[in-house]
């Protein structure tokens, strides 16, 4: 990837809208919004807030209507389907709420899928892999299962691994908690902060409940963005 | 592609993890489109085997009457013949330029219901079956001496005879018929291998053991005519019509009276075959062709009057000249005559026969529609839980040509695999029912099951596969995607 030295946002978006088609309303209005890099935001939404919307926007795996979704230094609408894909492997991670991992795969093979579409070098990314996989508490007898005969709470720390294989520059998580229980939703968090404590990645956390907030020094709501008036 | 080896490592995963699902979709794949060509198949067999009834064959001729009813009585045996064709007029047609041969055919007689076809021994040349298949004996020899009969595969195995055998035949159909044919009890000579057309149902006689049966019926009636001279006429039309009502009283009275014609008819036996046996042919014709003739034609009977065949299968030296030879007897002078072609008339009686192959092309495409529906609803099935993992998928950077290819080569390979599961299936399905029926009934079934509607049936089973499989994936692409308001910035 190529960025611009004078660019230091990990996001930044301008008079972003979107709707999910040409004759239904705007769901998403943001007029600007910016991120920095390596900060950590909480971004609180109820339900229909357009928080989902707006991280797939920010993944690049939905394109605005109108307006720039400028991520790390480039802008999303200037690459090609494909290339957005490649720039989604390399340079993001991704953990939603439920069902990150493919089921029929075994854990170390999500994570390796993960690390050939980021193109990184098979031997090393084996490594890495199974050095985070030891970072989260997944023992080495857990990494040959499929996915399927895992704990959520175990899936859900495959999927930072996963999530942060390639080394990304920014780690969009949605809701990663919700299907957890209160001691695992702790132990969660703390561990994705450790992980993070020790890279620099700028990481988006999108949940409804202001709870997980006391764990983020930047807090967001939703509606301090969104200037769309109609439930998304 | 870049990410081939994972496409098919993440593919073989991912159908090995739902193998109950998979198996059960490939066994109803594989059962439909067993169905589906069994069916196709047995349709486009059933048409070709019965347009090979005959072959070999280049016209049939036969009184003027229909085409399809000529066909039927040439052929099929069924029905009987409302006019005959008389010797001279076959020697006429024997004598055209183009004719290569000609084998004269002769109904009306009957042995428990199968019927007997008077000939000459180069019908069994002559006479082909199925891509131009000879007639073999799969036991004896053709027949020779006049009381020699040769057995149908079908007639020989329902009435359990052997060579050597000795069966007395019955004039006219009804198995009940009084007018046994005693006088010359016929010998088995030989056994047919069995073809799967009506030639199995047959007894094959010479044709002048044929006119050896019913010249003593002539002698006998000459003998009464001695004996009760002017009374001939009468009692000679009675004896014919006690033939044709078979339930009549009289009957009884006539039978005895045959019998104990029969002693007298034993020694004319004898004397007729010397006198067979010194005569020439178109003699014996003369001799007794004539009077029996006007009687026959009179009552209607089923067997041609002596002198006159039912029909004459002809061979030309060219195919070309078919029509040419077939107008030249269609407009033939010395009697009402018509020529077909068997080829074009079988053809015509299939057409008149169509419920049967409407009825079969009905159900093939019923099995089809299910097929496909059936196909349809199970990849979507799956499609549909794989949302998600499309979802993870994209999530992760794969690329669009990556999950549509891991769904395509699935789909593919499940229906590939159901696929080739019913063809194996179908063949061997084939071998097996070659192995009973060639016995039994000398009926092949080709194993040539790649017509062109089965091509076609598969063609738009993949097709179909293609497109359940793409639109869902695209789909839930397209979901994942979103829909921009301003399609230029995508």
């Amino acid at each position: 990837m190529t960025q611009s030295q004078t660019d230091n946002s990990a996001i930044l978006l301008e008079n972003v809208t979107y709707r999910f088609s040409a004759d239904a309303p705007v769901v998403l209005s943001v007029p600007a919004w910016e991120v920095q890099r390596r900060e950590k935001i909480f971004l609180q939404g109820e339900s229909g807030s357009g928080k989902s919307t707006l991280l797939a926007l920010l993944a690049g795996l939905q394109t605005p209507g109108t307006g720039e979704v400028t991520v790390l230094g480039t802008a999303l609408s200037a690459l090609s389907a494909r290339k957005r894909d490649r720039f989604r492997a390399q340079n993001l991670g991704v953990v939603f709420q439920q069902f990150n991992l493919i089921p029929y795969l075994s854990v170390l093979d999500n994570v390796l899928l993960a690390a050939r579409f980021g193109e990184t070098d098979a031997a090393a990314s084996k490594q890495r892999a199974a050095d985070l996989l030891q970072r989260v508490n997944l023992s080495s007898d857990l990494h040959q299962r499929k996915a399927a005969q895992l704990s959520i709470g175990q899936q859900q720390r495959v999927a930072i691994v996963r999530a942060l294989i390639n080394s990304p520059s920014l780690l969009l998580v949605d809701e990663p908690t919700s299907a957890l229980d209160h001691a695992n939703r702790d132990a969660f968090l703390t561990l994705l902060f450790d992980v993070l404590a020790e890279r620099d990645c700028a990481m988006v956390f999108v949940s409804h409940d202001p709870a997980i907030g006391q764990y983020f020094d930047s807090k967001v709501r939703v509606s301090d963005i969104n200037r769309a008036e109609g439930e998304g | 592609m870049q990410h081939l080896t994972a496409l098919l490592s993440v593919a073989s995963q991912s159908l090995r993890y739902r193998l109950s699902g998979v198996a059960l979709t490939v066994a109803s794949v594989a059962l439909s489109v067993f169905v589906l060509l069994g069916v196709e198949h047995v349709r486009q067999e059933a048409r070709s085997s019965f347009a090979s009834t005959i072959s070999g064959v280049d016209l049939i001729v036969g009184a003027r009457t229909g085409e399809i009813n000529l066909l039927l009585l040439s052929v099929f045996r069924i029905g009987s013949a409302t006019a005959n064709v008389s010797r001279e007029s076959v020697e006429e047609i024997r004598e055209q330029a183009n004719v290569a041969w000609t084998v004269p055919i002769s109904l009306g007689d009957s042995h428990r219901n199968f019927r007997v076809l008077g000939t000459t021994p180069e019908f069994f040349q002559r006479y082909k079956y199925g891509s131009k298949q000879s007639l073999a004996l799969a036991d004896g020899k053709p027949f020779q001496a006049l009381a020699d009969v040769v057995l149908g595969a079908r007639v020989a195995a329902d009435l359990s005879y052997q060579v050597g055998d000795s069966i007395v035949l019955s004039h006219g159909m009804a198995d009940v018929s009084f007018t046994h044919h005693d006088n010359l009890p016929f010998t088995v000579s030989g056994i047919l291998i069995a073809t799967g057309t009506p030639i199995d149902n047959a007894l094959f006689v010479g044709l002048d053991s044929i006119e050896a049966m019913h010249a003593d019926e002539a002698d006998h009636a000459s003998q009464t005519q001695g004996a009760a001279d002017g009374a001939h006429e009468d009692h000679h039309e009675d004896e014919h019509g006690h033939e044709d009502e078979h339930g009549h009283e009289d009957e009884h009275g006539h039978e005895d009276e045959h019998g104990h014609e029969d002693e007298h008819g034993h020694e004319d036996e004898h004397g007729h075959e010397d006198e067979h046996g010194h005569e020439d042919e178109h003699d014996h014709e003369d001799e007794h062709g004539h009077e029996d003739e006007h009687d026959h034609e009179d009552e209607h009977h089923d067997h041609p009057p002596i002198g006159t065949v039912t029909a004459v299968l002809v061979g030309l030296n060219s195919a070309v000249s078919t029509l040419q030879v077939k107008r030249w007897i269609d407009e033939y002078t010395g009697e009402a005559l018509l020529a077909i072609l068997p080829g074009v008339a079988l053809t015509q009686l299939w057409e008149l026969l169509g419920n049967v192959e409407a009825i079969l092309l009905g159900i093939s495409v019923l099995v089809f529609l299910s097929a496909l529906l059936g196909l349809n609803a199970m990849l979507l099935a799956s499609m549909r839980e794989r949302r998600g993992e499309i979802q993870v998928l994209r999530s992760i950077g794969a690329p669009s040509i990556f999950i549509l290819g891991l769904l395509l080569i699935e789909s593919l390979l499940i229906v590939t695999i159901g696929v080739v599961l019913a063809i194996v299936a179908l063949l061997l399905a084939i071998a097996v029912a070659n192995g009973l029926l060639a016995e039994e009934l000398g009926l092949m079934i080709s194993s040539q099951i790649f017509n062109e509607s089965n091509v076609l049936a598969l063609a738009l089973i993949y097709a179909t596969t293609l497109l359940v499989t793409v639109v869902p994936a695209l789909q839930a692409y397209g979901v994942s995607k979103g829909v921009g308001g301003n399609v230029s910035a995508d």
